[in-house]
């Protein structure tokens, strides 16, 4: 038995919607912990990590594990049906072939309950090791969207490069080329928008403009995104939630 | 010891009744290895016994019907000590639960072999049933029997009166199993349809149906093959090779049934995996446009985009992240 009510369904619909746009059907995992989701697009060489922890929920309980496969696209469909504000409750049984979602606004003291059909999914999960980064970079997540917007017009993959100095996002097309280079900065009064750099080591990596581009759909769930990177190591793009994570990673382009 | 034997009672009443004359070793009519057979005395005949045992120690329990109702036997887990003596006066108790089912054996099958012997000769019947007691002494128990028998298998001549000569005839003895295959065919046992008939022959989806001419093919097939296990190789080889034709039919028949078998499974295995899950039967019935139409409707804007986006030099994220 799962029930989850989140004060705010515009949370989760975020998160719903980031997801969305890498795959169609996925399995939310619910453990006692929380609701965690991990899928792969369908070339394989991107992964959505989602954890919302129990903490994250006004009320959460799951007495057993459960995997709840569903089609994303349908779920969206669902929470279109409510407010933002709503506080929205989750609801599924033990061996239930649907989740319930149930949205409450109090000040107009209207209820509404939809159910959403589950699916079978055989998904495998992949263990994510812990990977010394050689570079850790957190920006502002308004900017990282503008950068991927900005150049994708231009290529179809953006190279980051980050040094001591800063870091340089570059990409170059038939048309032209194009760069961008950021540099730590901190300011006190508006954290949201500083830039910092925790580097050990120079490195470069070269990603895919679109699948960057997709990632940025988060954007609206974290005013700051944190961009991870080793040589020859996927890229960790994570936006970080107020209990949780949503996390993404990338494989590089490696010249052959 | 006491042990349980289940006789067949045939149509005389006389047979359910008939005393065990003996079990004796004879070498088995196609493998020559030595079996042993069960003869009962009027009417004389011979049986083959299969033993069916329980894997964990059984008893039996033997009451008498007039006694105790419809049961004859039935097995009793219940250890021998706890019969009352009221009890055994009127049934008595084995201290296994081995049954040796007796099935009767066509006499002439065990001349064959030693007519194979000798085949180009004609022989006397006192010849041949020397040279039988020679193999296996106890042959001298059903040798009318086998006498009796001798005349749907060999073809005969009369050298000077009174005297009669024997040699084996194939075309007869193939007469006489022939005969017999219709009458198996329809009377095999319901464990061996299933697998060699019914199972083997079931069409491959539910509007079709496999002609019936068909089932009498496999079920011939069986009885073929059963009849074969008695005769000794060279001759079962021969009999199995006159139906020849026969089979080849109905294996082309069933390698056909195979292969849109196999074809239907990948065919639903491909639905299942475009449909996914639990609505996976909505996409069946849909042909191939409709079904790309679903499967977009079920896409995000993003999802199908990077189905398009070029991932040339990437390496799959399982290169990097173990299975779990």
């Amino acid at each position: 038995m799962l029930e989850g009510k989140l004060e705010q369904a515009s949370l989760f619909k975020k998160v719903v919607e980031a997801v969305r746009e890498l795959v169609q059907d996925c399995n939310f995992d619910c453990t006692e912990n929380g609701l965690a989701l991990q899928a792969m697009d369908t070339s394989h060489v991107s992964l959505v990590s989602l954890l919302l922890t129990a903490d994250g929920f006004s009320e959460y309980r799951c007495d057993r594990n459960l995997a709840l496969g569903i089609n994303l696209v349908s779920l969206t469909k669902i929470l279109r049906c409510g407010n933002n504000e709503d506080i929205l409750t989750l609801e599924a049984g033990d061996a239930a072939d649907s989740l319930v979602l149930r949205f409450e606004n109090t000040q107009q003291d209207r209820m509404s309950e939809y159910a959403l059909k589950l699916m079978d999914i055989d998904q495998e999960h992949l263990g994510i090791p812990e990977t010394e980064y050689a570079a850790s970079i957190t920006m502002p997540s308004t900017e990282f969207q503008r950068i991927c917007r900005d150049m994708q017009s231009i290529s179809e993959s953006i190279t980051i490069d980050c040094t001591k100095g800063g870091v340089k996002f570059t990409c170059e097309g038939d048309i032209g080329s194009g760069s961008v280079t950021l540099k730590p900065n901190s300011s006190a009064d508006k954290p949201e928008l500083c830039t910092k750099i925790d580097l050990s080591e120079p490195v470069s990596l070269t990603l895919s403009t679109k699948y960057l581009l997709n990632f940025c759909k988060a954007t609206g769930l974290s005013q700051q995104v944190t961009l991870k990177l080793a040589d020859e190591n996927p890229i960790l793009v994570e936006y970080p939630l107020s209990a949780g994570h949503l996390r993404f990673y990338l494989a590089p382009k490696l010249d052959e | 010891m006491s042990r349980l034997f289940i006789i067949p009672t045939g149509n005389s009443e006389s047979t359910a009744n008939a005393p065990i004359s003996s079990i004796i070793a004879l070498p088995h009519p196609s493998t020559a290895v030595p079996t042993r057979y069960l003869v009962t005395r009027s009417p004389l005949a011979i049986h083959e016994l299969t033993i069916i045992d329980h894997p964990a120690p059984h008893s039996t329990l033997i009451s008498h019907p007039s006694q105790s109702g419809s049961d004859d036997t039935s097995t009793a887990s219940s250890p021998a000590s706890e019969t009352s003596p009221t009890e055994q006066d009127t049934g008595s108790v084995i201290s296994s639960a081995q049954m040796h089912i007796a099935t009767p054996v066509t006499p002439f099958l065990f001349l064959l072999r030693v007519l194979l012997q000798h085949e180009p000769q004609y022989r006397t019947w006192d010849d041949i049933s020397d040279c039988l007691q020679l193999e296996a002494p106890a042959y001298r128990h059903i040798l009318a029997l086998l006498e009796s028998g001798l005349d749907k298998v060999t073809d005969t001549v009369e050298p000077a009166a009174g005297l009669r000569c024997y040699r084996l005839s194939r075309e007869k003895l193939f007469r006489t199993l022939s005969s017999r295959i219709a009458r198996m065919a329809n009377n095999l046992p319901a464990i061996l349809t299933k697998t060699h008939v019914t199972n083997m022959l079931a069409p491959v989806r539910f509007d079709e149906r496999t002609p019936d001419e068909m089932y009498d093919r496999a079920k011939r097939q069986v009885a073929i093959a059963i009849l074969a296990g008695y005769l000794p190789a060279s001759l079962a080889k021969e009999f199995v090779h006159k139906f020849e034709s026969e089979k080849r039919m109905l294996d082309e028949f069933v390698s056909g049934l195979e292969k849109a078998r196999a074809q239907e499974m990948m065919r639903q295995m491909m639905a299942a995996g475009a449909g996914n899950g639990k609505r996976r039967f909505e996409d069946e019935d849909g042909d191939e446009t409709s079904k790309n139409k679903k499967k977009n409707a079920n896409a995000s804007n993003g999802v199908r985009k990077l189905k398009k986006a070029d991932t040339t030099g990437m390496s799959k994220l399982t290169a990097f992240f173990a299975k779990k």
